[in-house]
């Protein structure tokens, strides 16, 4: 048997869809970059993913808020499902980076502010990501996760802003300042990012689809136990009781 | 969120190959994407490796910003052309160039796709667990009732 969470076809195939748009327009409608040349259309690919993985630490900090406030499991494996899709764009980030600085800056790797805040934000959730696979899935195990989720997402404003305070050799943000990329780029930059972020989507809820699953488990296997500690024939009807 | 469970016991060999064409084709749009614009990487390395004042790596040894924040496209060089038809590096030094970019691209995107791939992979290797622990929970749930209503 296969188990599908609800919407999920529809929301993979549109994922599909955007991302091969705006693999396209990344390689045929923005025009190549005049000093990095077609390396730099890593960029429509790299700054989503690094957006996206905010995103997953951001939806991380709010699960698990809410997880402390309300005891709900809704909200922890919200928590747990985020940290996972968020750890996996920060490692997309942070593989496709290197790649693209070997190029414009001749080393795979420099110790500056973003990367290095970026590195530590990516070992935090591992970390997260390990307390939750080896302490098992009782509550205190929860709460403790729930603490290391919403000190790693403390990380994400920090990473953000390296650039701003600290003088640092990667780019500072210039998505948002009028007329720094040619009107083509930004067309293909947004739709790579609506792109990723739908693929982002897709990706959160199929696993918050398997968490669903899990907890259905849980149950079915606490009733099961259940049943299985009755002795035999007590369903039939005896003295009048049933 | 609900799961809905659809009753198919098992994929055919050739659905199974279908869904792995389909997995692979985005990567390979990608690579052939990339192939297809290589000629154009020819002509803006070209283009860059006559701008000698610009070298990038010379940038980024003397611990300057790289050129991203002044992203610009190519049309927009000044005097690109006429410095091209000037200045045109070997055959050779252009292939060198040209190979060693266009590797780089796709050495990005392929580990963009291998992530996603393989995350992918392990999601469906779990649901699949977790979904294959739910059959047998739900077998020994029907045989602990059968044997309690049995006399």
């Amino acid at each position: 048997m296969r188990y599908v969470p609800r919407f999920s076809r529809p929301l993979d195939l549109l994922a599909l869809l955007l991302v091969g748009i705006a693999l396209y327009m990344a390689y045929f409608h923005a025009p190549m970059e005049r000093t990095m040349g077609d390396v730099q259309r890593i960029f429509y690919f790299h700054v989503p993913s690094a957006m996206m993985a905010f995103l997953g630490f951001g939806i991380v900090f709010v699960g698990s808020v809410g997880f402390l406030a309300t005891g709900s499991r809704r909200f922890d494996g919200l928590a747990q499902s985020a940290a996972e899709i968020g750890l996996l764009f920060c490692t997309i980030t942070l593989l496709t980076g290197p790649v693209w600085a070997r190029s414009a800056w001749g080393v795979w790797w420099t110790w500056d502010a973003r990367l290095s805040t970026t590195l530590i934000l990516w070992l935090i959730y591992v970390a997260y990501l390990m307390l939750r696979s080896y302490m098992g899935g009782d509550v205190r195990m929860r709460r403790f996760s729930a603490v290391l989720g919403i000190l790693g997402a403390l990380d994400v404003p920090i990473v953000y802003f390296s650039v701003k305070w600290w003088r640092t050799q990667h780019p500072t943000t210039f998505i948002t300042e009028r007329g720094a990329l040619h009107p083509a780029m930004a067309q293909s930059l947004r739709v790579a990012m609506l792109a990723i972020f739908v693929l982002f989507l897709a990706l959160l809820w199929k696993r918050i689809g398997l968490e669903r699953l899990r907890e259905a488990r849980d149950l079915l296997r606490a009733s099961v136990e259940a049943r299985e500690s009755e002795p035999a024939g007590s369903d039939l009807p005896r003295g009048g009781t049933r | 969120m609900t799961a809905t469970v659809s009753n198919r016991a098992g994929r055919p060999l050739l659905l199974r190959l279908a869904i792995l064409c389909l997995s692979l084709s985005l990567p390979l749009a990608s690579c052939l994407a990339a192939l297809a614009a290589e000629p154009s990487i020819c002509r803006a390395e070209i283009a860059a490796a006559s701008e000698a004042s610009v070298p990038m790596l010379a940038q980024a040894e003397s611990g300057g910003a790289p050129p991203a924040q002044q992203m610009a496209p190519e049309s927009d060089a000044p005097g690109g052309n006429a410095v091209q038809q000037s200045a045109r590096p070997s055959p050779a030094e252009e292939h060198r160039i040209s190979r060693s970019r266009f590797h780089y691209l796709m050495l990005g995107y392929g580990l963009i796709w291998v992530c996603l791939a393989v995350y992918l992979f392990s999601l469906n290797g779990r649901v699949g667990k977790v979904g294959r622990e739910i059959e047998e929970l739900k077998a020994r749930l029907e045989e602990a009732q059968r044997r309690s209503s049995r006399p």
